[in-house]
């Protein structure tokens, strides 16, 4: 059999495989044709063996390369991933997300570095009276406290408070994502955005908290706290979880070993910028607004244990028998 | 999967990467360089300048309760800024408006489309990729066999070029003079290929270039069989290749 035959006799199967790979492309898998699926299914076969058959015999270049780029583009369709399902995805969120986080040491190692940070630097603005203006400046901090020199909500916070939330989105889940993805550099990257934030608030707060804006400056930051520091400290985690897979690969390869871990992280990091998102609400909205604060305190104990029941959750709702091992 | 082992000899080593199908069937992927991607990403980024324009410009004209919508304005533009990317690869198969306009796609290094969490993934660590003075994205590019960046080394993805895609016109040969070739040749493998390539082109050629090339193939192995070079030396060389493939089929038979 000539080349030319093969070649006549098999095209008007490859056009026809070519038309099915175009109609599965704008397609979800639910609801198709049962019997065009299993004729796509055969011609690619067919197709592969083509394929097979023009490497091995040599066929003309154009016919080669028209192959694989048809085989490589079925292959796509037939093995493509739509293993989206609500309960794996709730699973997820409810079950892997908290648990990977909670089991994972770079979430106490990144915790640990910021509290003793956090720490540290309120302690350095009460030991020694001029190391607030040396971290923060004086022009910051004499805006902290005029920003904070009224009770919130009886002025300057009430307007555009819908533009403030968009502002804080916007900014603070910025920086916790950058947090993140400076992760991959070994880690350095996460680590140099927590130490600064540990270091700046710490000492913003103690400077604030010993001024006479104080109760002002603690009644405004008590109702998003809770989201915010552990969003921060999440996104933190998350990126030395993705830097030290490439310091303790674990026997794989130095990239295969970031694979692995990418999708823990991405939990990770997702759930910090969904508490980023809360905590910019929270502190467009009920921080600067005219509750009492014993309102605003009630609000940081309810995010607070929702926090510690969604972490503890995994815990309590899964019998031990039914944890998988991996 | 995703290092096959099996390399095509015929492939020099540069852009083209091997895949191999649960079918054991290996095809080729050609990756996208630098350049055409950082065009890519100039359209992406244009693509985001204009829509956050027309929202400006919406601002601007609904005026009064502009400030509200300020708010709406940042949130829309920080799904946009770091999640424009990531829902069109997994929306538009593996492709943004700035990678379809260049023809490029991105997919995993296991030849499947990407799934979510590597399509947010790969968006995300673009941020560092692009990061100066040191663009780590570029210079992982530089390193690694798939051209690939940080981000697309977390995810497992690989950019590649989307190839035009013609049916291949069967090789034309009429009457190929399969009797003038000796029975006991064999064209060895290098031969064998050079002349799949020429009938898989010579329609391409005038007739008097088709001559001249066969010609000089024709000249030299009608001087090893020691007979007369036909008036057609097209012909022969087709007749040469038909004869190979037909001996290949029925050894593999």
């Amino acid at each position: 059999m000539k080349v030319a035959d093969i070649i006549a006799a098999r095209t008007t199967e490859w056009q026809a495989l070519e038309q099915d790979v175009a109609w599965l492309r704008g397609t979800r898998s639910r609801g198709l044709d049962p019997d065009r699926v299993a004729a796509f299914a055969r011609r690619y076969r067919a197709a592969c063996s083509d394929l097979a058959l023009a490497t091995g015999m040599r066929f003309p270049d154009g016919t080669v390369e028209y192959l694989q780029q048809l085989v490589a583009d079925a292959h796509t369709q037939l093995y493509r991933i739509e293993s989206f399902s609500i309960v794996a995805w709730l699973r997820s969120i409810l079950l892997d997300v908290p648990r990977q986080t909670i089991g994972d040491p770079c979430t106490w190692i990144a915790a640990a570095v910021f509290v003793t940070l956090f720490g540290g630097g309120m302690m350095a603005t009460w030991v020694r009276p001029g190391f607030a203006a040396e971290v923060v400046g004086d022009a910051a901090l004499a805006t902290f406290e005029s920003m904070y020199a009224e009770r919130p909500g009886t002025g300057g916070f009430t307007a555009g408070r819908a533009a403030m939330a968009g502002f804080y989105v916007f900014n603070n889940a910025g920086i916790g994502l950058r947090c993140f993805t400076g992760g991959i550099l070994f880690g350095l990257g996460s680590l140099v955005v927590l130490a600064f934030n540990g270091i700046f608030l710490g000492t913003v707060f103690g400077h604030m908290l010993a001024s006479t804006a104080g109760d002002h400056f603690g009644e405004f930051v008590t109702a998003h706290a809770p989201y915010e520091l552990t969003a921060i400290v999440l996104s933190a985690a998350a990126g030395l979880r993705l830097g030290w897979s490439l310091v303790d690969t674990r026997g794989w390869g130095r990239w295969e070993s970031l694979r692995q871990t990418a999708p823990a992280a991405l939990g990770t990091a997702g759930l910090a910028t969904v508490l980023f998102i809360l905590a910019a609400y929270i502190e467009a909205f009920i921080s600067p607004s005219t509750l009492p604060r014993s309102a605003k305190v009630a609000v940081a104990c309810v995010s607070g244990l929702a926090l510690a029941g969604w972490f503890a959750a995994p815990l309590l709702l899964v019998r031990p028998e039914k944890a998988r091992a991996d | 999967m995703a290092d096959s082992g099996i390399r095509n000899e015929r492939q020099p080593l540069d852009t083209m990467v091997t895949v191999v199908s649960p079918e054991n069937i290996a095809f080729q992927f050609r990756l996208a360089g630098p350049a055409a991607r950082m065009m890519a990403f100039v359209l992406d980024a244009l693509v985001i300048g204009v829509a956050a324009a027309a929202m400006l410009f919406a601002l601007g004209i609904l005026g009064t309760v502009a400030e509200a919508f300020a708010g709406l304005f940042l949130i829309a533009l920080f799904f946009i800024w770091w999640g424009y990317g990531a829902a069109s690869e997994v929306l538009a198969n593996g492709r943004t408006a700035g990678k379809a306009a260049l023809g490029l796609r991105v997919v995993s290094q296991t030849g499947l489309s990407i799934n979510p969490p590597q399509a947010i993934l790969r968006n995300l660590l673009r941020v560092v990729d692009i990061a100066p003075p040191f663009f780590p994205g570029v210079v992982c590019m530089a390193f690694t066999r798939r051209l690939q960046r940080l981000g697309d080394l977390a995810a497992g993805t690989m950019v590649v070029l989307d190839r035009t895609r013609r049916p291949p016109r069967p090789p034309r040969v009429d009457a190929a003079p399969v009797e003038l070739v000796p029975t006991g040749f064999h064209p060895d493998a290098r031969l064998l290929e050079a002349l799949a390539a020429y009938v898989g082109r010579r329609t391409d050629l005038s007739t008097a270039r088709r001559q001249e090339l066969a010609g000089m193939v024709a000249k030299r192995l009608c001087s090893a069989w020691g007979t007369a070079v036909p008036a057609d030396p097209d012909a022969l060389v087709c007749g040469v290749y038909e004869r190979a493939i037909a001996a290949e089929a029925e050894a593999a038979r």
